[in-house]
């Protein structure tokens, strides 16, 4: 059985992927693209190496190509956020008339490069970890607040080398002011393992200096009716990639708790440390979903 | 840097959406919310006030809150949609315009209008909020029945202050107003204050709010000899930047044992805060939900707490909760002073330079 991570930090893999002659800097987002076609090629070769693949190499590069992943979910009926076309750059966005977005580096994970942008009149603001320095782009574990339209282009300019994706800002729910969304770990087909993550930024990503939120409050605010549709629409997810044992749905709840949407699709989204369902995290119920061959699911053996 | 709370309480009665699936058994005892998305068209706005106002009945609703109205950073709240309709609004007592998270629109961009023809409008309103000062002004008007007027901004105009200051409310107790951060058009001084703190205004008011506040430290001072403390039974300076020359300053000027509630937000409470105000002092968590001021172009706080706002019980022995806040830490880091890190907040701000900040794989 084979299993892919994320190359998380390391950064020979990272060079590796982007085919490029030496290692990035740390923290500095460069090559997205290039990376995400090495990925492609590396995929290819491991499933070219044979065994059973845990999760399916062109559901792996669906997920991580952002536009593509959001006109699937799209077409397959899944609330996504809607999604402005192929944007060049700063101006195309401005002239896009859309008034509060997330940019989304088209391929890219972790709130790495994602920005939440808004206009009124002559002002934009901006909220992003990403930073840029010297003419290089980096993470910053601090997330910052752009006034200055300069910046703002700056840093959308840069970003959009590698693609952009944009969505309209979906406007999270709260509970004890922080926003909040989910991450849910959908395992063989079954949303399990939910944790919530609260910021008191856009971004709610946990690395970002975020808290782990109270899933039953969550669950308790949202109303049994919507967590419920929430966890099915997960399950839908889920159902799009059978051959993939799990995936991460990023899951936001709107303002007011009326309705939901898919932020994203995580396909090494499973580093849930600590969050056990019937006592097990979310890689022993992997290896239970495997062990226990469960019916109808594909990728169990 | 941004608030999100929304209240589940406004004017004492409990909130309710407009089309939340409840039948209130009295819809005039419920505080009634409507909230658009943004970029929905004024007909939709239209169509759930219609809807609020045939489910209340004649005199209509007792409390309304507007929360975003669809484009407010844009255009004000179309005031023309209460002020054509007071026949059918007899009933209302209490309005909150602006009630939106930070996911909606930045408190600092919410743009508001001149608050007159609506208190002119509606003579028996006692309680107005007010989120958002992008073009706030109240022409000065005299109102009979007002007795709680609160402003929630990222920055408070001097020339709106005055404004205030200039109405005649006869009936006001209670007057909060985030003054913000300059930065955000919040350019007030003390001295701007200094007739609401010489107490020669507002003849009822017993509780008094300077909120969210830049210059927090100065009105501390000011605020240690004030004549207007005398007769507060409440003083709220919490999301404010407060230091240790705010609470020395508080501390070394008037007594402050008749209030039923002091609220202040800091990074830190000595000891010797607590017994120079009292030995019952409750210092509440740092984990409560909070807010900040400086920095952050939303620039601002949330949701108060509950358990320090609480009043006073019978047979208690007075006492003044001390806030300790998450948010003030990270205004003071804003600031570039050194702040003691919480252990479980991961790993270190920056990524890009300085060292092993980043795991080998992140939760995310």
């Amino acid at each position: 059985m084979v299993r892919v991570d994320s190359p998380g930090e390391n950064a020979e893999v990272d060079r590796l992927l982007r085919g490029a002659s030496g290692p990035a800097e740390h923290g500095e987002i460069v090559g997205a693209a290039a990376a995400f076609r090495g990925l492609g090629r590396a995929l290819a070769r491991i499933r070219d190496g044979g065994g059973h693949q845990l999760q399916d190499t062109g559901d792996i590069l669906l997920m991580t190509d952002k536009p593509r992943c959001h006109g699937f979910l799209r077409e397959a009926g899944i609330p996504v956020p809607e999604a402005l076309g192929p944007i060049g750059g700063y101006e195309a966005l401005r002239a896009s008339g859309w008034k509060r977005v997330f940019v989304k580096p088209a391929y890219g994970s972790s709130a790495s490069g994602v920005m939440a942008v808004a206009f009124a009149g002559r002002r934009v603001t901006a909220v992003t970890s990403a930073e840029l320095s010297g003419g290089r782009i980096y993470n910053n574990l601090r997330v910052r607040r752009y006034d200055d339209e300069t910046s703002i282009r700056a840093v959308v300019d840069r970003l959009a080398v590698d693609g952009l994706h944009v969505e309209r800002w979906y406007p999270k729910a709260s509970l004890g002011d922080r926003v909040l969304d989910l991450r849910v770990v959908v395992i063989a087909g079954e949303p399990r393992h939910v944790v919530v993550r609260t910021s008191r930024t856009p971004m709610t990503n946990l690395h970002l200096g975020n808290a782990r939120g109270d899933v039953a409050a969550v669950r308790e605010a949202a109303g049994e009716k919507t967590w419920r549709a929430a966890m099915g629409t997960c399950a839908s997810v889920a159902a799009l990639f059978p051959r993939s044992l799990h995936i991460g749905v990023d899951l936001m709840f709107r303002v007011g708790w009326r309705d939901h949407a898919v932020a994203e699709v995580n396909a090494f989204g499973d580093l849930l440390p600590g969050v056990l369902v019937d006592g097990r995290d979310t890689y022993g119920a992997q290896v239970g979903a495997i062990v226990g061959g469960r019916a109808g699911v594909p990728c169990a053996i | 840097m941004t608030i999100n709370f929304f209240l589940d309480t406004f004017a004492g009665l409990p909130v309710v959406q407009w089309d939340e699936e409840v039948d209130p058994a009295d819809p005039a005892a419920v505080a009634w919310r409507i909230d658009m998305e943004y970029d929905t068209p004024q007909r939709k706005l239209l169509a759930a006030f219609e809807h609020v106002l045939r489910r209340c009945g004649a005199a209509g609703p007792t409390a309304l809150i507007f929360g975003s109205w669809g484009e407010p950073f844009e255009d004000p709240f179309p005031f023309d949609l209460l002020i054509r309709n007071t026949a059918r609004l007899s009933g209302l007592r209490a309005l909150f315009v602006g009630e939106m998270g930070s996911e909606q629109c930045e408190i600092s961009w919410i743009v508001q209008d001149d608050y007159a023809p609506v208190l002119q409008a509606f003579p028996a309103l006692e309680r107005l909020w007010i989120r958002g000062a992008q073009k706030l002004a109240l022409t000065p008007l005299r109102h009979e029945s007002l007795r709680e007027l609160v402003i929630q901004s990222g920055g408070l105009p001097t020339s709106v202050i005055q404004q205030i200051l200039a109405c005649d409310l006869p009936q006001l107790e209670h007057l909060e107003l985030w003054l913000g951060v300059d930065n955000y058009g919040g350019d007030a001084t003390v001295e701007d204050l200094a007739p609401l703190l010489s107490g020669r205004l507002f003849p009822t008011l017993t509780r008094l709010g300077l909120c969210n506040a830049e210059i927090v430290e100065q009105l501390a001072t000011a605020v240690a000899a004030a004549p207007i403390v005398a007769r507060l039974k409440a003083l709220d300076l919490s999301y404010g930047v407060f230091g240790d020359a705010g609470a020395e300053a508080l501390l070394a000027g008037q007594p402050l044992t008749h209030l039923d509630e002091l609220r202040i937000t800091t990074t830190s409470c000595p000891p010797r805060w607590r017994t120079g105000w009292s030995t019952s002092c409750r210092v509440s968590p740092s984990t409560s939900p909070t807010g900040r001021t400086s920095r952050g172009g939303a620039g601002t706080p949330s949701r108060r707490n509950d358990a320090a706002r609480r009043r006073r019980q019978p047979g208690e022995p007075p006492g003044h909760p001390v806030h300790r806040r998450g948010p003030a830490v990270r205004a003071a880091r804003a600031r570039g002073l050194p702040v003691a890190r919480r252990a479980d907040r991961g790993p270190g701000p920056r990524a890009g330079h300085g060292g092993a900040r980043r795991l080998a794989r992140r939760e995310r």
